[in-house]
């Protein structure tokens, strides 16, 4: 090899071994239109709340408006209003309950005072689902570990289900009645009817903290059945996806369902069966 | 789409209604183009008589034509070879063998028409082995799968990648062929590289819209690749020594009578050597300071053996295997990880065609393909003590002592294995009808996949194990197909077909009918064409939308996962300039898709190969439409090629984007590429490329929604893929010498640069979370840039 093909080959060498292959740049980030996110759901006999909070932009994160004051706020079922609420600068609003059945439409129009309006999509009230039975089924004392088990029977149940469990401590009162019933991820299984698994099993350790307490021992709990409706299902079924795919880089995030005018957040519909199992 | 079927068969039945035949005596010429040197055949070589009609030849270079009895002059042609001509009186049935001889001819891309001389209009393009060894190349390597991303509608997944998107289909939706045998990757991890050395490759046939019912079981595209048969004259070579991967080439004669011939093909990297010593150091942990080291390499292998009975019938057999290897070590004085992963490809194919009556042909062919990956993971934890060296002159750093705590290793397995077999036959029952038949068994044997788990804690060397398995059914697919090419006029070609599939899956079974219609038209210089194509695909990908995935775990069409579906409608239109070497293709397609799945399990669940049926979302549609432009242009020694495609690409799932249609990921509004390759001398050629495109869609953060009684706090990014990655574009710049010795053999050099200007082009986006002065959570826009400008060098040597 004479001395111009050495050099090249060093010169080519050096060039490929100092090459970076992941480089990061930075990106502009869209401009930030403010806007309000709200979720909130209803069903027959149980209480409504609304949380409706100002969405940050990414840029700084900081909330540059107090929200504005609520200026009116309703609850329409098949199309009739049926509930007013007044205004508010509290970002979590509880309203009372509704008497609601299966099949019945409902949507919700809220008015701000700066004019902005937050309109949901219509959404149907679905059937109820019921469990059949729930049962403290076993605790591994070395292990302090409680089995707890749950079967939906054989009666015919409809739309999509989600399962929750609600664990109380000795004190009885750690969690609110409101709390206990408030439809919140995460889930146990969460699907359509057709995939839903007719009996499941939590199993937990005696002494986990509850949200109230720390320290004291399980007393019993609660176990929950969501029938939701298909709107509610597509949100909660969005954020699982939108958390499956968060952080990853090489993944594409999922934007979260929406029914809302302004694009964010939901109203929508479900149902609920319970039973409590004590532990003995 | 049906409304368009109908129309279609309309226009066909009125074309038929003037065909007229006319009462002549017709006697058949076949014979075979072969190259004169090595006697490998040259494929869809052309052969026209005098007034322009004619035939083509096929992949293995046979051809039949029919002629009226009489006095003819028939001209031999191959892109890249002198052209011969035979002239005389032909009386009776006469079989020819054509021996070109190659000549100072820089064609590169034929765009042509299989079958009848009725048409030449693009639905398969034959890409020969010139054309994609002289395209500028990642590493100087001449990659089969990079060349085919010059062509209009076909993009890449991800920039790094070697996979196809094909006018608006998945990743997953194309079918590889190699002398017969499906692959189920094309590329090597990171799919950099394509599996194949672009020396060993005779040509490929892509077809993008109409797939001849020989072809199913992938919806988008069918990339079919012949491997060259080997020297059958002398011993020839050629090695390869680059910065990147190095290579051999040996093949040549079996035996003194020349109907036999070898063909053998090594390559490999050897980063790995480099990195030996530091591997090493990893591993001892001989520091408390924190490392790390990762090092990737391949190696492939192929071996081909053909052989031509006394009657002319060619036999073969093709071994491929191919290996990688990704290695990942971190340490820091507490712990130590190992993740070693293994893929590993397999693909034999062993068949037999000759001609079949007095212009017939048949083709039969059986294969054996498996693909698998191995994931070794090792994670080790330790207490240590540092213990000081004795006084002495020299300071000597002190002695690190481990004591393992635990350890906690894993091993997973994915494999999949093919066994088919498949007969053709092609004949014609008179000058205007030619038909094209034939079956193909397939047996599949999915292992989605096996973790076995192993912990042990220490001391006392207590040990807990788990095994997880994912289960999918084993399959089998039964396929007949038959085509009809009729000739309705001198201008006019109707190619009819129907391919009847049938699909068992532990007990589910599909039964699923392929129509494919096409009509060819040909005047002067002007070619036209109208087609239709169903397929359906059995097969689905565990894939996440946009995910940089080096292996594909693949699962049956079963209970509850139906077979994938697509129709595709596109109509052509090409003019190829006489005198001047010019011509000009437009085409314009519309496709459907049907029960498409995409995966969106925890990416961080260890057992998402069993559970993926919980994360697959289903029954999701597709939709897909745009216009290709193709324009070439040759003037001595320059040539330039213009690939231009303007398309949209929608989804829909039931579960996505509140069950409305939006852009896929791989949705490019405009992709444009441009090709040149100037030969400046006998031994220096340089060459050229630059690819400008639209970004890939994506979601960029518009807001921060704060966490609520009902939802972790979470990134609002409006509608599903509304937002777009920047503008894409990159030069690729090439220059090769090649000097010819005395003795017949030859030195070459190459230099080549990707990325030339070195455009950081983003593949991906991510934000980063970081808390602002007054600890409110803010958001960076981040976007990660692969493959800067790379400069590779290889030299070569050819005797």
């Amino acid at each position: 090899m004479n001395r111009s093909n050495t050099c090249l080959l060093v010169v080519f060498l050096s060039l490929l071994l100092s090459c970076e292959l992941e480089t990061d740049v930075n990106l502009d980030l869209p401009p930030f239109e403010p806007a309000w996110s709200l979720v909130g759901f209803v069903g027959p006999g149980s209480p409504i709340e609304l949380s409706i909070q100002a969405i940050l932009p990414p840029q700084t994160g900081i909330q540059t408006d107090m929200p504005p004051p609520l200026a009116e706020g309703e609850i329409f079922v098949d199309g009739k209003r049926k509930l007013s609420f007044l205004p508010s600068n509290d970002s979590l609003i509880q309203l009372p309950p509704l008497v609601l059945t299966a099949g019945q439409r409902v949507h919700l129009h809220i008015q701000l005072a700066n004019g902005d309006s937050i309109v949901s999509e219509e959404d149907i009230i679905p059937e109820k689902a019921w469990l059949s039975s729930a049962s403290y089924s076993f605790e591994d004392s070395s292990e302090n570990v409680i089995h707890l088990d749950w079967d939906l029977g054989d009666k015919p149940q409809t739309g999509y289900l989600a399962v929750k469990l609600v664990k109380i401590d000795s004190l009885g009162s750690a969690l609110s009645l409101d709390e206990t019933y408030r439809l919140a991820s995460p889930f146990g299984p969460l699907s359509d009817v057709d995939n839903f698994p007719p009996s499941g099993r939590f199993s937990f350790h005696r002494f986990e903290p509850t949200n109230l307490s720390q320290s004291s021992p399980l007393s019993g709990a609660w176990i929950l059945l969501y029938s939701l409706s298909e709107t509610s299902y597509a949100f909660f079924q969005s954020l699982n996806l939108y958390d499956f795919t968060y952080g990853d880089i090489y993944q594409q995030q999922i934007p979260v369902y929406t029914n809302l005018s302004n694009k964010l957040g939901l109203f929508g519909a479900y149902q609920v069966d319970s039973l409590y199992v004590p532990f003995e | 789409m049906k409304s368009s079927i109908l129309y279609l068969l309309t226009v066909v039945l009125c074309l038929s209604s003037e065909c007229q035949l006319h009462a002549q005596t017709f006697i058949s010429v076949t014979g075979y183009v072969r190259d004169h040197d090595s006697r490998e055949p040259l494929p869809y070589a052309s052969v026209k008589i005098e007034d322009g009609q004619g035939a083509y030849a096929n992949r293995l270079g046979f051809f039949a034509v029919d002629l009226p009895t009489g006095n003819h002059q028939i001209t031999v042609s191959y892109a890249g070879y002198k052209v011969i001509q035979v002239e005389g009186i032909f009386a009776a049935d006469t079989s020819l063998e054509c021996f070109l001889v190659q000549g100072p001819s820089i064609d590169t891309v034929e765009i042509e028409a299989m079958g009848g001389a009725a048409n030449s209009v693009l639905h398969r393009l034959h890409i020969t082995q010139e054309f994609l060894t002289s395209l500028p190349a990642l590493g100087s390597e001449a990659d089969p799968l990079r060349a085919l991303m010059v062509l209009p509608g076909i993009s890449t997944g991800t920039e790094e990648s070697a996979d196809l998107v094909v006018r608006g289909g998945g990743r997953d939706q194309n079918l590889f062929l190699i002398d017969g045998a499906p692959l189920y990757m094309a590329g090597h991890a990171l799919n950099f590289l394509s599996l194949f050395q672009g020396g060993l490759v005779q040509g490929i046939d892509l077809y993008t819209g109409y797939q001849p019912p020989q072809y199913g079981g992938r919806l988008s595209s069918v990339i079919d690749m012949t491997f060259r048969e080997g020297n059958r004259t002398r011993l020839q070579g050629k090695m390869q020594l680059g910065l990147i991967t190095s290579q051999g080439i040996l093949e040549g004669p079996i035996g003194k009578q020349k109907r036999t011939s070898f063909l053998i093909g090594v390559r490999s990297t050897y980063l790995e050597l480099f990195g030996i010593g530091r591997q090493a150091e990893v591993e001892d942990r001989s520091t408390l300071e924190d490392d790390s080291y990762l090092v990737y390499g391949f190696s492939d292998a192929h071996a081909k053996i053909t052989h031509y009975t006394t009657k002319n019938i060619r036999l073969y057999l093709h071994a491929y295997g191919g290996r990688d290897r990704l290695k990942m070590l971190r340490s820091t004085p507490g712990d130590f990880e190992s993740n070693r992963n293994f893929i590993g490809n397999v693909a034999i194919s062993a068949g037999a065609a000759g001609q079949l009556g007095t212009k017939g042909w048949w083709e039969a062919g059986t294969f054996y393909v498996t693909q698998q990956q191995r994931d070794d993971a090792l994670a080790q934890s330790f207490s240590w003590e540092s213990i000081p060296p004795p006084p002495q002159f020299f300071a000597r750093a002190p002695t690190i002592v481990y004591t393992l705590l635990s350890e906690n290793s894993s091993m997973f397995r994915t494999r999949i294995k093919d066994f088919g077999a498949k007969v053709l036959f092609q004949g014609s029952l008179n000058h205007n009808w030619a038909i094209k038949g034939g079956g193909e068994l397939i047996v599949r044997h999915y292992e989605p996949g096996d973790l076995q788990l192993e912990s042990r804690v220490f001391p006392g060397d207590t040990v807990s194990r788990n095994v997880i398995t994912g289960v999918a059914p084993n399959a089998q697919e039964q396929v007949l197909f038959l085509e009809n090419n009729l000739v309705l006029s001198p201008s006019f070609q109707l190619d009819v077909g129907l391919r009847g599939e049938h699909w068992l899956a532990g007990k589910q079974n599909f039964l699923r009918l392929s129509p494919r219609v096409r009509l060819g038209w040909e005047k002067n210089h002007w070619t036209g064409q109208l087609s239709y194509t169903r397929a359906y695909q059995y097969q689905h990908a565990l894939l996440r939308p946009t995910e940089r995935q080096d292996l594909i775990v693949w699962i049956p069409a079963t209970e509850g996962l139906l077979p994938q579906q697509s129709d595709q409608i596109s109509v052509a239109l090409g003019y190829q300039a006489g005198a001047t070497p010019w011509s000009i293709h437009v085409e314009a397609y519309m496709k459907e898709m049907a029960h498409l799945t995409m995966l969106f399990s925890d990416p961080l669940a260890i057992d998402w190969f069993a559970t993926w049926s919980e994360g697959l979302l289903r029954e999701g549609e597709g939709r897909a439409f745009g216009v290709e432009l193709w324009a070439f242009w040759k003037k001595e020694r320059l040539s330039i090629t213009g690939a231009y495609t303007l398309a949209w690409s929608e989804r829909r799932f039931d579960d996505l984007n509140q069950g409305n249609w939006f852009p896929d990921w791989y949705d490019r509004r405009h992709q444009l590429t441009l090709t040149g390759i100037w030969r400046l001398s006998d031994t220096w050629t340089s060459y050229a490329i630059w690819n400008l495109a639209s970004g890939r869609r994506t979601n960029l953060p518009q807001g921060i929604v704060p966490e609520n009684p009902y939802s972790f706090g979470y990134t609002a990014s409006g509608t599903l893929n509304q937002d777009r990655l920047p503008l894409y574009h990159r030069l690729d710049l090439g220059l090769a010498w090649n000097k010819p010795l005395e003795n017949g053999n030859s030195w070459g050099m190459r230099v080549d640069l990707y990325n030339a200007y070195n455009r950081l082009n983003v593949s991906s986006v991510y934000v980063v979370n970081s808390l602002n002065d007054q600890g409110k959570e803010v958001l960076t826009l981040k976007g990660r840039a692969l493959l800067p400008i790379i400069p590779s060098l290889t030299f070569s040597y050819q005797f």
